[in-house]
């Protein structure tokens, strides 16, 4: 049909129902005349005409919603009966083994490995909600990183035909559920599986995993005899988030929406007999909710009855929020001594009241095992009549345990999941070089392997202050056992060095953790001191291979030990000892060890490379990127991971190449998918570039391998603040501060959160922070200075700013300080000082006149301040000494030469030469205390009010606005106001009647905003003098 | 701007709309995703109801996503019927996509029959093949641009006639006439695709 003939069909249809039905077919008749084809059609029409009437007036979701509730009273086991025998991924499904909250389970191979695996489908509504999956890949892998005998491992996750899955390890044996039904546990039995969950629910939150659903049916007893809790971490997926605006997306409430629960008689009591009452309450959960799970648990293994019964869930939740269950001691009075006292105390409706951690409960149950064991063997021995003393008891009982697990676990080798702790070599030779020193250069060389992971640095010092011992405690065998134990760590390795004549000989050991067994062993001699580092690295490699790892990556990943550190033992010496100072002192005195590293060998890639950090860590560009440059050009002397991470490193804060670093940081991924460093980096650099989601996602990634780095804490803080999610912000900070790492950084960005939720109190509390560290008191002045000139109190902020760049200097930061003064350029540029905008570009480029950032920043402000050619002169020498500088070139040049295009009244060039930074102009700038400033996005903004186009500007200023979490205190925030108010005065003389009335209202309050802002700021500033009187003028 | 995040940023989310409105396409595939997201999470919480009987207020559900998405200050009158535009032809890819779902599982495990004859002899109102009305519709847009987005607005966005005649800025005697020509050329569409075509198993 043509257009024509359709509009002809439409117009026909209204003219024949304007008559009455009566008339209609003469009506047709008429006016189609001999088109019978057109009539018919007509006709055809209006014969649907009434049928239509209720047609589609229902919305499509409410009939969609009809699909789905049909679709629910059908069973969810005909959908997935097709299942087996197919393929999903690489695994064949072999059989059902089950189903539950969290979906169906299946028996199934994974084609590729050969293992069995258990494969579990997430209910359908999950797979159909993008952002659902995006979630549950997150919590899985957080899952999947928890890595304990008692923890059921998940292996995959991954989607198919739709459906989210989770392949994980296939146990043989019964759940709980199962075993406990209607009869209680053997009270030594139980005591077992009690003190296995326990160290369960102890690795899982020693990384801040909450199982949130601890109940018989979640927990696996092998064939065994083996405990092992399944679906950690995923609870929270299925569960409905308290508000919409908190929670990111759920696809659907299976189990554990209380009030659902509490209205729909239906729902499985099951899911909510072992709820805690923080839960039942729906307030928020920590690791104190599964200890009261747990208790419910434990209560019902030795009664065989629940604790908090009922037959509806109402009357379950009144039990678990209101009533103690019948004591233990008077229901089962044979139980051992404690054990009731333990589960009273687990179940406490006071989390106060309750056990604070597993750890503790743990250490509860191994007292009554130690004793039960003992007193079992004892048949006719009662407990008054027990005389050993309580040593000798301790110590059998320790005999019986480690026996008992030889028997348990004869698996040798480790797997790509496990973990190691390196402990600190036994030197016995009497000679100090080797101390320290033997550890570093083994972990450099067990580092180049792709398939052992070694426990960080940071992480052995978070347990050790767990494990309430000094940071600088030697990691003797002994230690790094508990150590490993704790952490869920499968094996410490122990080193050794022993003199024999003029011989060394080297003795390497890896041991089993929790049984003691010996892993591997190694022992290499060296015939001159010279030849150490030699024997060693052959022995480690050699060790690599006995533990599991491949010959292939074993000899691919193989630097000899002298070229991937130093020859040098004096230097690898001072290398480890400022290693061990950054860890428990902090960047500045660990300085000088690696100064001192790099000075003993001059090749010394790593030692370059450390130096940097530091630098790093100390706020100094300018020397990070020296030394970080001295460092890629030694790269050669460093082994494949090492070499990877110092090229980039290298791109993203030498050359500035930010795409190359981002490459290279995935290429490390690649090649070493365990290391956590990597992900951190890669965050780093989508910051740069203005992904701050992909900066958070990433991120996330590296913590959830690493959570004891505080430093990705920060960079998370900075990404999601970013974000303008200052709540998150603000929480992920919190965690930080919790595990009491205090730096420099998080109190930058607390700070900001302050400020941007105008917590005076707040800030005052971080400044005084600041005050007290002499290393860190600039940054604290600088941010005050900053908020002053925010407000307009322009010479208290000059004041500060001194003392902010004096501070620096002192602390021979003098970069920092030229950043102070060159912001501080910027913004009397900006509020009509030229004169003091020169001397302070001026005086900046003095102080650091080779800083990257300086020199930008410098130029700009010369830019604003009209001073022209210094401007133009320095942004070419910029554009020359950063040629591949993505920033440079993308973001600081544009803006630069746009600034220059304004000041010869060229808007338009102006304008154009800005398009070129869009697409980074929110990145992150790692040379100021604010995140960055906008300068290009309020560049833009001043084009667009030069050329006389209102509404563009206002949308350029109000994204300044719109970006606290980006721009912080920096004075492009406080003049945004003022840029809106032209940009909207200009709209009231460009547009007439009502539209210029907008206008004028939407400019007079902006005009108020910025008055109000700076209601006392120092008079005669000329920007305020010229605000106040377009105001008037406009009013 | 994908993944995970809370509440895709107001700001961003107004500045797009406005950039579209002002004729940049570009800004229509970030804002996509983002509105697809948004009104995802909504159909999904609202769908996945245990209560069937339950009436969902669409239009409740999608100013409910607007005012989430934008800040309301700083959109302009017309940003606002662009995005109920939007709304409305995200809602019709999600449903149709999820009526397509359902189709695709039925044939893998026979669940649920929604089939024409329903539709249109028990509960015409109720029941309309969502994937046929779709294919239909879009025939209808070919000939009838303007009517075609009556129905988006009205059956897909769940809005009112008012509010559809303030997105199409066309009067609401336009909107009344061109939804009931509408509804009566696709029901027509609807019975004859029914009786000439077989039942291909949906």
């Amino acid at each position: 049909m043509d257009a024509e003939r359709a509009r002809r069909l439409e117009q026909l249809y209204h003219s024949a129902l304007e008559h009455d039905a009566a008339q209609r077919a003469a009506y047709l008749k008429s006016a189609c005349g001999a088109d019978s084809s057109l009539r018919q059609e007509v006709e055809s029409l209006l014969a649907h005409d009434q049928a239509a009437e209720n047609f589609i007036e229902a919305p499509a979701m409410e009939v969609a919603a009809q699909l789905v509730a049909q679709q629910r009273n059908q069973s969810e086991d005909k959908s997935g009966a097709s299942v087996i025998g197919t393929t999903v991924s690489h695994y064949l499904v072999t059989e059902k083994l089950g189903g539950g909250g969290m979906g169906i389970v299946y028996k199934a191979r994974d084609i590729r490995l050969g293992r069995l695996v258990a494969l579990k489908f997430l209910p359908e509504n999950f797979a159909a909600s993008p952002t659902a999956i995006v979630r549950f890949q997150r919590e899985a892998r957080a899952a999947s990183s928890l890595n304990h005998p008692n923890i059921c491992t998940i292996y995959d996750i991954g989607e198919d035909g739709g459906r989210a899955f989770i392949a994980m390890e296939y146990l043989d044996g019964q759940t709980l559920k199962y075993l406990i039904e209607s009869q209680p546990m053997k009270s030594d039995q139980m005591l077992r599986l009690a003190r296995q969950i326990a160290e369960a629910l102890d690795a899982a939150h020693s990384q801040h995993i909450i199982h949130r659903d601890i109940k018989p049916a979640n927990i696996f007893v092998t064939q065994r005899g083996q405990a092992k809790v399944l679906d950690f971490g995923l609870a929270k997926l299925t569960s409905t988030p308290p508000r919409m605006a908190t929670g990111p997306a759920v696809a659907g409430p299976i189990d554990g929406n209380v009030e659902e629960q509490l209205t729909n008689p239906g729902m499985a009591i099951g899911t909510v007999a072992y709820m805690s009452p923080e839960q039942a309450r729906g307030e928020e959960v920590d690791i104190r909710t599964d200890l009261f799970s747990f208790g419910a648990v434990l209560y019902e293994m030795a009664t065989g009855q629940r604790a908090f019964g009922g037959t509806t869930a109402a009357v379950v939740f009144d039990a678990i929020l209101n009533r103690d269950p019948v004591s233990l001691s008077r229901l089962k009075p044979q139980l051992p001594e404690g054990l009731a006292h333990i589960v009273g105390k687990a179940l406490h409706k006071d989390r106060q009241e309750r056990y604070q951690s597993a750890a503790e409960m743990l250490a509860d149950f191994r007292a009554i095992e130690a004793g039960a064991q003992v007193h079992s063997g004892r048949s006719v021995a009662s407990r008054e009549k027990l005389w050993l003393p309580a040593l000798a008891v301790l110590a059998i009982a320790a005999v019986i345990a480690v026996v008992f697990s030889l028997r348990q676990r004869p698996s040798r080798k480790l797997t790509e999941t496990d973990t190691v702790v390196l402990s600190d070599f036994a030197n016995s030779t009497g000679d100090p070089i080797f101390d320290d020193t033997l550890k570093t250069a083994l972990n450099v060389s067990l580092r180049q392997s792709p398939f052992l992971s070694l426990l960080s640095d940071s992480k052995v010092a978070n347990t050790l202050q767990l494990m309430t011992r000094p940071a600088d405690t030697r990691l003797t065998p002994e230690v790094a056992r508990e150590l490993c134990q704790r952490v869920g760590s499968k094996a410490y390795l122990a080193g050794s060095i022993a003199s024999l004549g003029s011989e060394y000989v080297l003795g390497l050991k890896a041991v089993n953790c929790q049984s003691g067994d010996t892993l591997a062993q190694e022992q290499a001699t060296a015939v001159s001191k010279e030849k150490v580092l030699d024997a060693l690295g052959g022995a480690a490699s050699k060790l690599r291979n006995e533990l599991g790892e491949s010959l292939a990556t074993v000899q691919k990943f193989d630097v000899p030990l002298e070229q991937a550190t130093t020859p040098s033992l004096e230097a690898l010496k001072a290398y480890s000892l400022g290693g061990k100072a950054t860890n428990e002192k902090g960047s500045a005195a660990a300085l000088r060890y690696a100064q001192r590293a790099v000075e003993l060998d001059p090749r010394f890639a790593m030692g370059y490379r450390a130096l940097a950090n530091e630098y790093f860590s100390l706020g100094e560009l300018e020397r990070t990127s020296e030394y970080l440059a001295k460092a890629f050009q030694l790269r050669e002397h460093a082994s494949e991971v090492e070499k990877l991470s110092i090229t980039a490193d290298y791109y993203s804060s030498v050359t500035g190449e930010l795409y190359k670093a981002a490459q290279t940081y995935q290429e490390t991924i690649d090649r070493y998918p365990r290391g956590a460093a990597a992900l951190t980096g890669l965050g780093l650099v989508y910051a740069a570039l203005g992904e701050y989601e992909k900066a958070a996602e990433t991120t996330r990634r590296g913590m959830a391998m690493r959570p004891e780095d505080v430093a990705s804490y920060e960079n998370l803080a900075n990404h999601v603040l970013a974000l303008q999610r200052f709540d998150e912000a603000r929480q992920i900070l919190h965690q930080a501060q919790a595990r009491e790492m205090g730096d420099a950084i998080p109190h930058l960005t607390l700070y900001a959160l302050a400020f941007v939720g105008l917590d005076t109190g707040a800030m005052a509390q971080e400044l005084k922070w600041f005050a007290g560290q002499p290393d860190y008191e600039d940054d604290g002045l600088a941010l005050a200075s900053d908020t002053e000139a925010y407000a307009g109190h322009v010479r208290k902020a000059q004041e500060l700013n001194r003392r902010a760049v004096d501070s620096a200097v002192r602390v021979d930061n003098k970069e920092n300080g030229a950043i102070y003064l060159a912001n501080a350029a910027l913004q009397q540029a900006a509020y009509g000082n030229p004169a003091g905008a020169k001397r302070s570009a001026t005086e900046a480029l003095k102080l650091a006149p080779a800083s990257q950032g300086v020199q930008s920043e410098a130029a700009l402000a010369f830019a604003m301040a009209g001073e022209t050619a210094r401007a133009g002169f320095l942004a070419q020498d910029s554009g020359k000494r950063f040629p591949l500088n993505t920033r440079m070139r993308s973001l600081w040049l544009p803006t630069i030469r746009a600034q220059l295009a304004l000041d010869g009244k060229n808007p338009a060039v102006a304008l154009s030469d800005l398009q070129a930074a869009s697409t980074i102009e929110l990145g992150q700038d790692e040379f100021t205390n604010n995140i960055s400033c906008l300068y290009p996005v309020y560049v833009r903004g001043e084009a667009y009010l030069a050329a006389g186009q209102g509404n563009e500007a206002a949308a350029e200023f109000q994204k300044i606005l719109d970006h606290s979490g980006i721009v912080w205190n920096c004075w492009t925030g406080a003049l945004a106001h003022l840029g809106l108010a032209r940009a909207n005065a200009l709209e009231v003389r460009s547009s007439q009647g009502a539209d210029a009335d907008a206008a004028r209202t939407r400019a007079l309050a902006a005009y108020k905003d910025f008055l109000t802002l700076w209601k006392d700021a120092d008079p005669g500033i000329p920007v305020l003098k010229q605000a106040k009187a377009e105001y008037a003028k406009l009013q | 701007m994908q993944g995970f995040s809370e509440a895709p940023s107001k700001v961003e989310v107004t500045q797009l709309l406005r950039a579209w409105g002002s004729g940049d396409d570009t800004a229509l595939e970030r804002l996509t995703p983002v509105v697809e997201n948004e009104l995802h999470r909504m159909a999904h919480r609202c769908m996945a109801g245990e209560n069937p009987g339950h009436t969902l207020q669409t239009t409740a559900l999608v100013n409910e996503v607007y005012l989430r998405l934008v800040d309301i200050q700083s959109v302009s009158w017309q940003d606002r019927a662009h995005f109920f535009a939007i709304s409305a032809r995200m809602m019709r890819r999600i449903l149709t996509d999820f009526a397509r779902s359902r189709r695709y599982q039925k044939r893998g495990g026979g669940a649920v029959q929604v089939t024409l004859d329903e539709a249109l002899v028990v509960a015409p109102e109720k029941h309309a093949d969502i994937l046929a009305l779709d294919q239909a519709l879009t025939q209808f847009a070919a000939l009838y641009p303007r009517q075609s987005q009556v129905v988006e607005l009205r059956f897909f966005g769940g809005l009112e006639v008012e509010e559809a005649a303030e997105a199409l800025k066309v009067s609401p005697e336009t909107v009344k006439r061109d939804w009931r020509f509408a509804k009566t050329w696709l029901l027509r569409a609807l019975s004859e695709g029914k009786s000439g075509e077989k039942d291909d198993g949906c």
